[in-house]
């Protein structure tokens, strides 16, 4: 039989170097998910098996591993089904596992989640109410109780589970990021812009924290740093579905706030001029490329609002601004696509540009 | 061969270099989990202790027993030697150990501290004295004596498990960080070692976590580098000691 290994190994004794973190970042979310990253590449492919835990009551990281084929220690095997989305297939032995240890805190915390990720919302909120009551202090309990409510459409009830655990771990990025999420959906954006700011401080390319920021700084009237998180999370990159919600929040802000600042834009109507003057000499399918073109590059975000000619396309040559490329676009769709909907509203601008040109 | 062929080809090298044989001696008490006390001018026989327990590994803790006093013999008198600890080291170590416990607030009692000295100070000595030697004893007989492996690789997979330890939370309880980084950083040479032989990198794992990954390196490199035969020994204590900053702790001395 192989030699199974084991040791123990306090937070603050960890090399932080290794996963470019400082000591300020010891025990914070970022911390222990840095950490398991850590050990988790180590043991990729050694071939045996390997469990890390990060023990957030004795503030240390528990790793244990063997060769030995036969060693997967039941929690492991649930663990493992988890981490590969087999939450139904995980449940039974979790399930068995609490059975056998019903005070067991982490038996108790991967029911209760796997629960709540199935959508099986009043067990996930009677097993992780249950680990609470074991254990009060239990972060990552208490997060998932406060997910589970808010899942439930009852979120005083999610917020303040969020809150209790935010003053043992102030710095917890899913908990910020969850209360966050919290308040704006009771329309507290006042509040939810501190937390989230302090989410996203917790976890600097969280998408989820930067964009829930921008919807937040949004509902506080600050359209343009709301803008900047968005810039943020499409440059960090991710997930589609984060980065088409970045994209579009960006096209509809830049929309109102184009709009917000008058009704008649002169500059966008001596724009579409210009254009409608270089696609007369143009053919159809010359002006579709011209708007398809801009329409590509518009969905990493036009800057709208800086006057810099900073842009340029390949079907039509010289350099443009955010708002021209706006605009030539807008004339570009009339020409081809006359009904399509490109997000933004220049009619009034396309109908004054046409008439001047009689 | 069998590795209890094995284990007494190297005893007879040592009966043959020595002119003394080995008398094996069970003893629950003894350092390690086994050890050899060379014979004086005086005494009939070398004497090796193992414990109990460990009869089944008694092969291959006997070829490394043998293996290490053979190197000390083999070696010319001018570079034998024993480790000596210097009167800085006790009162250093005290001193160590008492602002660690009042720093901490450990729940070791001040009373242990004499036993704490004895015991940190004395052991930080012997694996000074022992682990770079036993690195080029072990590395021998992973190279030459094939039949030993499997007694080798357990007794060692034993070492590496209880060198863990010293890494968790209950040791820094009562070890002053001094103590505790010559200690890790000593098993990360020797852990290092290993994880290159098995090409097993994952049993170094431990020791890089906590930040002893250059240190491994380096002492291992001075095992390396340092001239391989016995009458190398002596240099690789010393330059172990002084890289590990323990020379105004421990001394190598002519040995008696």
């Amino acid at each position: 039989m192989s030699q199974e290994y084991s040791f123990s190994l306090p937070y603050d004794a960890f090399d932080l170097d290794l996963i470019g973190l400082s000591p300020a970042d010891v025990g914070g979310s970022d911390f222990t998910a840095k950490v398991s990253e850590f050990f988790a590449s180590q043991f990729a492919k050694f071939g045996g098996r390997a469990r890390v835990i990060c023990n957030d009551s004795a503030k240390t990281i528990d790793v244990k591993w063997t060769k030995e084929r036969g060693f997967k220690e039941p929690k492991d095997r649930a663990l493992e089904l988890l981490q590969g989305g087999k939450i139904a297939e995980a449940i039974p032995l979790l399930w068995t596992l609490h059975q056998e240890h019903p005070n067991d805190t982490d038996a108790l915390y991967n029911l209760g989640v796997a629960y709540s990720e199935l959508g099986q919302l009043p067990k996930a909120i009677a097993i992780l109410g249950r680990l609470v009551e074991i254990d009060p202090k239990h972060v990552h309990g208490l997060i998932g109780i406060g997910v589970a409510y808010i899942r439930t459409q009852k979120l005083q009830f999610g917020e303040e589970h969020l809150r209790k655990a935010l003053k043992l771990d102030p710095n917890n990025q899913w908990a910020l990021r969850n209360l966050g999420a919290c308040l704006l959906k009771q329309d507290k954006a006042e509040e939810a812009v501190p937390v989230l700011e302090a989410a996203v401080k917790a976890a600097p390319r969280d998408l989820q924290s930067i964009i829930g920021l921008g919807q937040a700084l949004e509902e506080v009237g600050r359209p343009e740093d709301a803008d900047d998180q968005y810039v943020k999370a499409i440059q960090i990159g991710g997930p589609q579905q984060l980065l088409d919600l970045a994209k579009d929040r960006r096209t509809a802000l830049a929309h109102k706030t184009m709009r917000d600042r008058g009704d008649f834009r002169p500059d966008v109507m001596m724009y579409i001029t210009g254009a409608l003057d270089k696609f007369a000499n143009l053919s159809t399918k010359d002006i579709q490329a011209i708007g398809v073109e801009i329409a590509i590059l518009g969905q990493n975000g036009l800057d709208i609002n800086d006057p810099d000619q900073k842009y340029s396309l390949r079907s039509l040559p010289g350099k443009y601004s955010g708002l021209q490329l706006c605009s030539i676009m807008y004339a570009a769709f009339k020409q081809f696509s006359p009904h399509e909907d490109v997000g933004i509203d220049f009619s009034k601008e396309y109908d004054a540009a046409r008439e001047m040109r009689g | 061969m069998t590795p209890t062929e094995a284990s007494k080809s190297i005893e007879e090298k040592l009966t043959a270099a020595s002119g003394k044989s080995v008398l094996a001696q069970r003893d629950s008490n003894c350092s390690g989990h086994a050890s050899i006390k060379i014979a004086s001018d005086d005494a009939p026989a070398h004497v090796l202790r193992y414990k109990p327990e460990l009869e089944s590994e008694l092969p291959y803790l006997s070829a490394f027993q043998c293996g290490l006093a053979l190197r000390s013999i083999q070696a010319k008198t001018v570079n034998r030697f024993d480790l000596a600890s210097t009167p800085a080291m006790g009162q250093e170590v005290k001193e160590l150990i008492e602002e660690h416990l009042r720093k901490t607030g450990s729940p070791v009692p001040m009373a242990m501290v004499p036993q704490l000295c004895q015991q940190l100070g004395h052991g930080l000595g012997l694996q000074l004295r022992s682990m770079p030697i036993a690195i080029r004893v072990d590395e021998w007989l992973y190279r030459d004596y094939p039949a030993l492996a499997e007694l080798q690789r357990k007794s060692i997979e034993r070492q590496l498990q209880e060198a863990m330890h010293a890494l968790g939370p209950s040791v820094r309880d009562f070890a002053p960080q001094r103590i505790i980084d010559a200690n890790v950083g000593m098993s990360c040479a020797f852990a290092k070692f290993w994880a290159a032989a098995w090409n097993e990198p994952e049993v170094a794992v431990p020791f890089i976590s906590a930040g002893y990954g250059k240190i491994g390196d380096e002492l291992l490199g001075l095992v390396q580098s340092l001239d391989r035969s016995p009458d190398g020994d002596r240099e690789l204590v010393n330059q172990w000691a002084e890289l590990l900053g323990l020379a105004d702790w421990f001394q190598t001395i002519d040995k008696q």
